[in-house]
């Protein structure tokens, strides 16, 4: 049984009188730890795609098994705790929330989840010394740069532990240096958590520290194929 | 998910947005500081007059001429005669009242008084040698009224503080003689001041034998009240009874709703002015009741604004797992612990103010104001604010909590 599976995915926009066909029919499955790149030019669906894949937004047509169940018969309660439960997202613009320390922010998804409180702290702590910033517990977002501020995003994606890590275009909004920690520390977390990630980028340098690129044009998979030359981390290897 | 987490994560977003929660509340504490305001200080008011009311001593009853009014067209009530010099006798007769200690007829009207070219309007108040004792009305200089005056229709005069700066405002007027309806007086008393809302305001009047006013000023046979005071104030209700017995029987009334003559005790007047006052603190406290649903209005709005603003916050929350009624509950226990916190605001700063309040009222007027804190009034204020933050605060709870998440988070 794959962790994902989708099998005819369609997703269109209704505006008005005109329907828009962003998805047009995938077929694809993922399995548990897999690192799985999607790309494509703006406009390709991969965004959508993303959404659909982590539960954030229905797709019109097709099916999307989740861990061998199908999403469409899941409650938008259920769909609240497997977002809680087994997913992490990091996203383009970090969406961290101001005036609220590193902690707070990384305890986020706690709050939500079943998790004693006695723990929330040690797991925060945990997942903030994963990415590094441990030195950063108590600065808030403004006091930190573009890449730190990914790195919490990308500590408070796992302080659930969760079985995939969906990232949208992470290194979006970061220069190349920052943007090479962030993936070296996505891949790293692959590595050795054994956790399944999903990213999106348009980048095929970032798109190469993956195993797997799946490539997307006009909505349609033009090309599935695995990284033959696979960028390996540095990170942490002074 | 608990409460209390919901409450914890409602305070972080209050306490993230200070400036607006501050302003959003402020429509809740000005309601709330109304309320109190208008509630302490119509309880002090009400104690203050009561208490002047009080003063008049719990025994005295109170005879008033007249057929008492049964309503607006009752045109009878205006005959005013009805007490004359034999009522006071049969009422002085102890077969008829035993409890009756003290007796006392008032006359009392307006008269110009004058004192070398000043002149003054005074109330003329004729009482009797017990006028001091009943009314605590005791000159603070020279002497007052005595039964010798009263016998004499003797033509000397106690003068209120208000009179005697009126008509000679740097000399004293003590031994000197003032004119009033082209009659000589002696003044032979200044009264102490009393303060300018006193029931019976003394500092107005010109006090002196009931004689001399019925004679010389106002010419006339009878008199405006008969007062009476029982031994105790347990007998009140018993002399009250025998008042009426007497004076029913020297006018040859059978039927109760033919009395020509009222009767007014202190409980009466209490239960008449206390109401009075209690309706009016009513009526006040609901208008500025009105001015928390004003308040209401307004944190909706800004709930309004602020789940727009926080579109992305919203959707990052639902995306880490929020379902949507722990957005609900999060935006809704943010507009209550804002009212809340408005209700108790407004209860301190209402409090505060009725007591400064209290303060001036105290040192400048120099009345006996005491300062009360209405327990009832604050608890209502807390209890109607929360609703109200209840209310006003689910439409743009729900509207958060229907939010999608991706909606959400694209919104920038």
């Amino acid at each position: 049984m794959s962790l994902m599976e989708i099998r005819n995915l369609t997703k269109s926009y209704d505006e008005g009188e005109v329907s828009t066909l962003v998805l047009r029919g995938l077929d694809f499955k993922i399995e548990k730890g897999e690192f799985v790149a999607v790309m494509g030019p703006s406009g390709s669906g991969k965004s959508t795609l993303l959404h659909i894949l982590g539960l954030l937004e229905r797709q019109s047509g097709g099916e999307y098994f989740f861990g061998g169940k199908q999403t469409g018969e899941y409650s938008e309660d259920e769909i609240a705790k497997v977002r809680n439960k087994k997913l992490g997202f990091i996203f383009q613009s970090f969406n961290l929330l101001p005036r609220t320390t590193v902690l707070e922010n990384v305890k986020l998804p706690l709050l939500y989840s079943a998790v004693m409180e006695e723990l929330w702290d040690g797991l925060a702590r945990q997942a903030i010394e994963a990415v590094g910033l441990s030195h950063r517990v108590d600065f808030e977002p403004s006091q930190l740069s573009g890449g730190e501020k990914q790195r919490v995003a990308i500590a408070r994606a796992l302080v659930n532990n969760p079985e995939v890590i969906f990232a949208d275009e992470p290194t979006g909004n970061l220069d190349s240096k920052s943007g090479e920690v962030v993936m070296e520390i996505i891949q790293k977390l692959h590595n050795e958590m054994g956790h399944t990630v999903i990213l999106i980028t348009h980048e095929t340098y970032t798109a190469e520290y993956a195993e797997r690129i799946i490539r997307l044009r006009d909505g349609m998979i033009e090309s599935d194929t695995n990284v033959l030359n696979r960028r390996a981390g540095k990170l942490f290897q002074k | 998910m608990l409460l209390y987490h919901s409450i914890k994560i409602a305070l972080v977003g209050l306490k993230t947005n200070k400036t607006r929660s501050a302003l959003t509340i402020l429509g809740i504490v000005i309601g709330v500081t109304a309320i109190i305001m208008v509630v302490s200080l119509g309880q002090g008011a009400k104690d203050l007059i009561l208490g002047q009311i009080e003063g008049l001593g719990a025994r005295v009853i109170g005879i008033i001429p007249g057929r008492q009014p049964k309503g607006p067209t009752d045109i009878l009530a205006t005959l005013t005669a009805s007490l004359k010099e034999r009522d006071l006798a049969a009422l002085g007769r102890k077969e008829n009242v035993p409890h009756a200690a003290d007796i006392m007829p008032v006359v009392f009207g307006s008269e110009t008084a004058s004192y070398e070219g000043e002149t003054y309007r005074p109330t003329i108040f004729g009482g009797s040698e017990l006028m001091a004792d009943i009314y605590d009305s005791y000159p603070e200089r020279g002497r007052g009224i005595t039964a010798d005056d009263v016998r004499g229709s003797a033509d000397v005069v106690v003068l209120g503080q208000t009179v005697a700066e009126k008509l000679s405002p740097d000399r004293d007027l003590l031994g000197e003689r003032i004119k009033i309806k082209g009659r000589n007086f002696l003044v032979i008393g200044i009264l102490a001041k009393k303060g300018g809302a006193s029931f019976i305001n003394f500092d107005e009047m010109a006090l002196m034998p009931y004689t001399t006013a019925q004679n010389y000023i106002f010419g006339i046979k009878y008199f405006n009240r008969i007062i009476v005071r029982a031994d105790s104030e347990a007998n009140v209700a018993v002399t009250v009874e025998d008042v009426k017995a007497t004076l029913r029987e020297l006018h040859g009334i059978t039927d109760p709703d033919k009395d020509d003559f009222g009767i007014e005790t202190q409980a009466d007047l209490l239960k008449t002015v206390g109401t009075v006052l209690s309706t009016l603190t009513v009526f006040l406290a609901m208008v500025a009741a009105i001015s928390l649903v004003v308040g209401g209005v307004g944190i909706m709005n800004i709930m309004l604004v602020s789940v727009t603003d926080r579109t992305r916050e919203i959707g990052l929350r639902k995306a880490l797992g929020a379902t949507n009624r722990n957005i609900l509950t999060q935006f809704l226990l943010e507009a209550i612990i804002l009212t809340g916190i408005g209700g108790i605001v407004g209860i301190l700063f209402g409090a505060g103010l009725s007591f400064a309040v209290s303060l001036v009222i105290n040192n400048v007027f120099g009345l006996a104001w005491i300062f009360t804190f209405p327990i009832g009034a604050a608890l209502l204020g807390i209890a109607i604010s929360t609703i109200v933050g209840l209310i006003f605060g689910l439409y743009p709870a729900r509207k958060a909590s229907y939010m999608s998440p991706i909606d959400a988070l694209r919104h920038e």
